[in-house]
């Protein structure tokens, strides 16, 4: 809590015209406590934020950590709001918060910034409502809490309240430019497979032939991962699958073994008669990716120096990278930063969307850069 | 992208949003859903769907400020450029959108971005995917009022019900074959599907499914049917696309009914059948009619209801779908060969593959100590596969995998190197222990197998290598050494381990030397087509060729293909030599036409078992066809009976890809082996080629003579071509005549001749033909009538 109080006061600096507080904190702390104090410390200005599976700050990635991201000065139209999946449905959650979008038009750069509860059920659905309110004149921009890998309960936290199940939304509109950058990192290995059957996010087989069997002796998975769901899970995100699209292919995190059915259930829908890839990285392919998708959010800026860097990066792209390879990832996105401040979390899945093409992603890091 | 890609990717978005829509609800939702769907697939901007005037779905505008009257006005073809706030000036495409009344379906991406003519065509094709999903959304709808009804109206409660049922019926059956078409069965299960549900819905005895030849568009050819007798199956096997009731449905694009005082229109084949009131309904992609669907019955006074009809018109639409979706499927398998190949792992049986096996054993020879290697062939695993089917010789190579890797030491390499081919590497074994250990693994194999119900029983033969120091020192050369010892294994009766000695490399040096010659002589385009003419006697000419390949060898002279083919197969050279052949047949054939628009010659190129199997002929062949610009009339492939029979099912899927392309199709050396002609009817073939074996022994009036007789009548039965190969005498050719057969080929005319000789030849065959035809009639009458007088 104290860190939190802290973290609040470092970002906001004392400063009178804090616009938005946005809080990436680990649930090992008490995250009620914590969002509470936080709001204390700077009342009356708007904060959203969430749990995560491990925190990015400039200095580096920490775990059981907090970060707070300041959005202030002139120039700034803010206003946030939240919905649960339970009461409005997936999409319909995104529908609802999307409708604040309206009270920051007068903007000329704008973004709606989103985080979203990943084991909700599919995400894309959210995306999708999201962008039938704000079309491609707001873009969509953010990623799903995280609950450190255990994939139980994640929490979203607005104006101090904690809820979970829920979507909560920042409509961010700037004077100056905003620059989205997405990028992945990963290479397929192996032959396609026919997706033979699936339903929503559940992939039941793979060229006719149970999708887990077929996911394990594919990639000779090891002993545990065979019995054991937590062993699975760890295991598995390191080889999503990629789904074959029309210039590239979309990335699903394989989230879970379902040992009785034989199947597997991933973070978003992977549609029946697609042919997909398992996918693999490695630290070179990572990190590469993090400077394409620094670079695109930096340049989308036209020349203005960041105020600071927004980083939504794949719990799984951190199981490739290991700790010292998560240093100087974040190394990379300080540096992209120029100084200016970076916040940013480990998600269980990446929003980014200014077009018709897919929204939500995994396995990615999606980059936001304001100016 | 290349082309192959986009249309994989194509199917795999056309079978997505079917899964997708089907079943939504909600009528708005199921067209909100289709155009999110199509928008998001092609990467656009900007979509709408627009009926009646008005916007009935739309994607890429903020919430409440799309420009209705602009939508409407591109709609209409009116406006072409979008422009649309976050994206900039969007380019837009329209089509039409046949589920909905007056219907348009447009897609923009912003500038200078636009989409290709590939890219337009899926688009189109989403369109008429959501035409369907919203006909079986009406029929629920449909069912949802006379819910309602029923609550008010004890009395019809009952009627209600059943027509309730039928209507869930028809949903479950549309989503059976959407199923079929999603999981990508072959074409013939879905189409047979097709006409099996609409005569079991409907209620009637039968039900048949034409589509529009290919080869000549003002036809139709029967591809599936119920309740017909195999008689009136052959009378149907064509028909014109312009008469009586398929007529009016073709030319109006709506279904046609024939009862009651309109059953005048009803064919004679179906009223010869029993049939005495019908219907048919157009398949339709986009405007363009690819076949017919129609059903009848035999129950006097039936009436056929606005119900039965949105039932037919349902399913004829899922047959357009599935033909569609056929079309791209060869493409789809090509793009999947393609990336096995690159691939590192057998994904059978888990173990490594050949590329990555030959990785693990370079890496053992910068090893020093000793080391072996054993290449491992199952004995008669073909006849498991052949008789017990390809499920459980699958199994079986994966036990065979599993037991390889439980008779060796962790840390040994296991690999399938292909079919029923496996490899170990031993490190640091001795030769003594490497034969033990290669015993074992014998004797593992040996047990018996518990395989789905059945138990089998197989052998192996070994061939083992151990690593010498003057030996070879790369993998390949190893491996090589070991699968020649296997040979010897299997030469010498199988099952037993032969340990390689260097006399045996020898052998294998013929053979590498073989394959080395042949790829040099592909590059040194020393591989030629010849050209073997083929004769129509009663019209007196020379209406095409057969190609038929030479090596023109350096130092051997000319040589047939029986004497490089099987290298060819093993190395896999068959594939580019297939394609180089397809291609120069083609391209001869057509300068050829080029100089005789009038009588075009048309071109015969054999297709191996192994071109059939790996699937990229599909492929082949239409590029031949479009860097040439041969007519695909004027090209007959000519196809082994034993490929057929061999895998009759992944066979036909390709034959009807082939067909497709308006190709012909001829089944070469035909009761030769294994006569069958229950597959002959199922198959799309137009021409039967007579064995010259037939043909040497006609005038001797034995069994082959007397087969003959049978074979050329049953390909009259069938309205199939017939060409006799071999004919050497007059005396043959009589016979043949006699027997009713027209084309021929054979060294009474002409031997196989190079292309730049082919035109002479073919105008001496010609001059010959036309002096002496009065004079060979005269012939041929006598021996007609001496034919009466012998019976």
């Amino acid at each position: 809590v104290l860190a939190g109080q802290e973290a609040c006061s470092a970002a906001v600096a004392g400063r009178a015209d804090a616009a938005l507080l946005v809080v990436f904190a680990s649930d090992a702390l008490d995250l009620s406590r914590l969002s509470k104090a936080v709001q204390d410390s700077a009342p009356d200005v708007p904060m959203i934020g969430c749990s995560t599976s491990g925190e990015i700050g400039a200095d580096g990635a920490t775990d059981s950590g907090v970060v707070v991201m300041a959005l202030g000065g002139p120039g700034f139209q803010i206003a946030t709001a939240s919905a649960s999946v339970e009461a409005f449905g997936l999409r319909g959650a995104g529908s609802e918060v999307a409708r604040i979008a309206a009270q920051v038009q007068s903007s000329p750069y704008r973004v709606l910034l989103v985080l979203t509860d990943g084991l909700a059920g599919d995400q894309e659905e959210i995306v999708r409502g999201a962008y039938a309110v704000v079309g491609a004149e707001v873009p969509l921009v953010g990623g799903c809490a995280g609950d450190d890998l255990r994939m139980s309960r994640t929490s979203q936290l607005l104006d101090g309240r904690v809820m979970t199940g829920s979507v909560v939304a920042a409509a961010i509109g700037s004077d100056g430019p905003l620059g989205i950058g997405v990028k992945h990192g990963w290479r397929r290995i192996g032959e396609p497979m026919v997706v033979t059957d699936s339903d929503g996010v559940r992939v039941l087989t793979l060229d006719n032939e149970p999708a887990l069997d077929v996911y394990l002796r594919r990639l000779d998975a090891p002993e545990i991962a065979y019995h054991d769901a937590a062993a699975f899970t760890r295991f598995a995100l390191t080889h999503p699958f990629g789904l074959h699209r029309r210039s590239t292919e979309e990335v699903r995190m394989v989230a879970e073994a379902d040992f009785a059915t034989r199947s597997v259930v991933c973070i978003a829908r992977v549609p029946r008669g697609g042919l997909a890839w398992i996918m693999e990285g490695d630290d070179a392919s990572v990190l590469e990716a993090t400077d394409a998708a620094c670079d695109a959010a930096v340049e989308a800026l036209g020349g203005a120096p960041p105020l600071g860097l927004f980083a939504f990066d794949c719990i799984a792209r951190r199981g490739v990278l290991g700790d010292t390879g998560i240093a100087r990832e974040v190394d990379r996105i300080a540096a992209h930063a120029g100084g200016a401040p970076v916040g940013g979390f480990y998600t269980y899945g990446e929003i980014a969307k200014n077009s018709a093409a897919g929204g939500f992603h995994n396995q990615t890091l999606v980059v936001l850069a304001v100016a | 992208m290349n082309t192959s890609n986009v249309s994989s990717w194509s199917t795999q978005q056309l079978t997505e949003m079917l899964a997708l829509v089907s079943y939504l609800p909600d009528e708005a939702d199921v067209v909100q859903r289709a155009l999110e769907h199509a928008v998001e697939s092609l990467e656009g901007d900007v979509g709408a769907v627009v009926s009646g005037g008005a916007v009935s779905a739309v994607i890429g505008y903020a919430m409440g400020s799309a420009p209705e009257q602009d939508l409407v006005a591109a709609a209409r073809g009116e406006l072409t450029v979008l422009d649309v706030p976050g994206a900039g000036p969007c380019r837009v495409f329209v089509v039409d959108c046949q589920g909905l009344p007056d219907g348009r379906m447009l897609i923009g991406q912003r500038l200078p971005n636009e989409y290709d003519s590939q890219e337009r065509n899926l688009f189109r094709s989403f369109a008429r995917v959501l035409g369907l999903a919203l006909q079986a959304h009406r029929a629920l709808q449909h069912e949802r009022q006379l819910r309602l009804l029923s609550e008010q109206d004890a009395e019809r409660r009952k009627q209600l019900v059943e027509v309730l049922r039928e209507r869930q019926a028809l949903l479950e059956r549309l989503a059976f074959i959407q199923r079929l078409i999603s999981t990508r069965r072959p074409l013939r299960e879905v189409l047979d599907a097709i006409v099996l549900g609409v005569s079991e819905l409907i209620g009637v005895e039968v039900a048949a499914l034409r589509i529009i030849d290919p080869n000549d568009p003002t036809g139709l050819v029967l591809v599936a049917s119920t309740g017909l007798s195999p008689r009136a199956q052959e009378k149907m096997r064509r028909s014109s696309v312009d008469t009586g009731a398929i007529g009016a449905a073709v030319r109006d694009r709506r279904p046609v009914v024939m009862d009651g005082d309109a059953d005048d229109q009803l064919s004679p084949v179906m009223r010869d059948n029993g049939v005495v009131s019908a219907m048919v309904a157009p398949a339709l992609q986009g405007d363009q009619v690819v076949g017919t669907l129609a059903v009848g019955t035999r129950s006097p006074g039936r009436k056929f209801s606005d119900g039965d009809q949105e039932v037919l018109v349902a399913f004829a639409e899922h047959a357009a779908l599935a033909l569609h979706d056929a079309q791209t499927v060869a493409a789809l398998k090509e793009a999947v060969s393609e990336a096995t190949r690159r691939a590192h792992q057998d994904a059978l049986t888990g173990l490594s593959n050949r590329v990555a096996f030959l990785e693990n054993v370079n890496a053992a020879l910068g090893e020093p100590g000793p080391m072996s290697l054993q290449f491992i062939d199952l004995d008669d695993f073909k006849i498991v596969n052949d008789t017990l089917g390809h499920p459980v010789g699958d199994e079986l190579l994966r036990v065979v995998g599993e037991r390889i890797v439980g008779s060796v030491r962790t840390g040994d390499a296991v690999a399938r190197l292909g079919g029923d081919e496996f490899a170990v590497l031993l490190w640091s074994s001795s030769a003594d222990q490497a034969e033990i250990a290669a015993e074992r693994i014998r004797e593992a194999l040996g047990e018996p197998y518990h395989l789905q119900g059945h138990v089998v029983s197989i052998g192996a033969s070994t061939g083992l290598v151990h690593r010498t120091t003057e030996g070879p020192h790369v993998a390949e050369e190893l491996l090589r050494d070991a699968d020649v010892a296997m040979y010897r294994a299997k030469a010498l009766g199988k099952g037993r381990t032969v340990v390689f000695a260097d006399s045996m490399r020898a052998e294998l040096q013929a053979r590498s030397k073989l394959e080395r010659e042949l790829r040099r002589a592909i590059d040194a385009h020393q591989l030629v087509l010849y050209y073997q003419p083929i004769i129509d006697i009663p019209m007196s000419r020379v209406v095409g060729s057969e190609a038929l390949l030479r090596w023109e060898h350096p130092e051997l002279g000319t040589l047939p293909p029986s004497d490089f083919i099987a290298v060819a197969e093993e190395t896999a050279l068959i594939q580019a030599i297939g394609r180089q052949v397809l291609l120069d047949a083609c391209e001869q054939t057509a300068r050829w036409n080029d100089a005789r628009p009038e009588q075009p010659w048309t071109v015969s190129v054999n297709v191996s078992a192994s071109q059939l199997v790996d699937g990229r002929v599909v492929e082949h062949v239409r590029e031949a066809l479009s860097s040439s610009g041969l007519a695909p009339h004027h090209l007959t492939l000519e196809l082994t009976e034993s490929v057929l029979v061999h895998d009759i099912e992944s066979a036909a899927g390709i034959l009807f890809d082939l067909k497709w392309l308006g190709v012909r199709l001829a089944i070469d050396d035909f009761g030769t082996r294994y006569s069958s002609l229950s597959y002959l009817a199922r198959l799309p073939v137009d021409v039967l080629k007579v064995d010259r074996m037939f043909v040497e022994d006609a005038p001797t009036g034995t069994s082959h003579a007397r087969l003959a007789a049978s074979v050329v009548a049953l390909a009259r039965s069938l309205q199939l071509e017939t060409v006799v190969e071999g004919v050497e005498s007059s005396q043959q050719l009589g016979i043949m005549l006699r027997l009713g057969c027209r084309r021929f080929q054979g060294y009474r005319w002409s031997g196989p001749v190079p292309g730049a000789k082919f035109v002479e030849t073919a105008a001496s065959i010609e001059r010959q033909l036309a002096v002496p035809w009065q004079r060979q009639a005269a012939f041929l009458r006598r021996t007609a009538h001496s034919g009466v007088t012998d019976g």
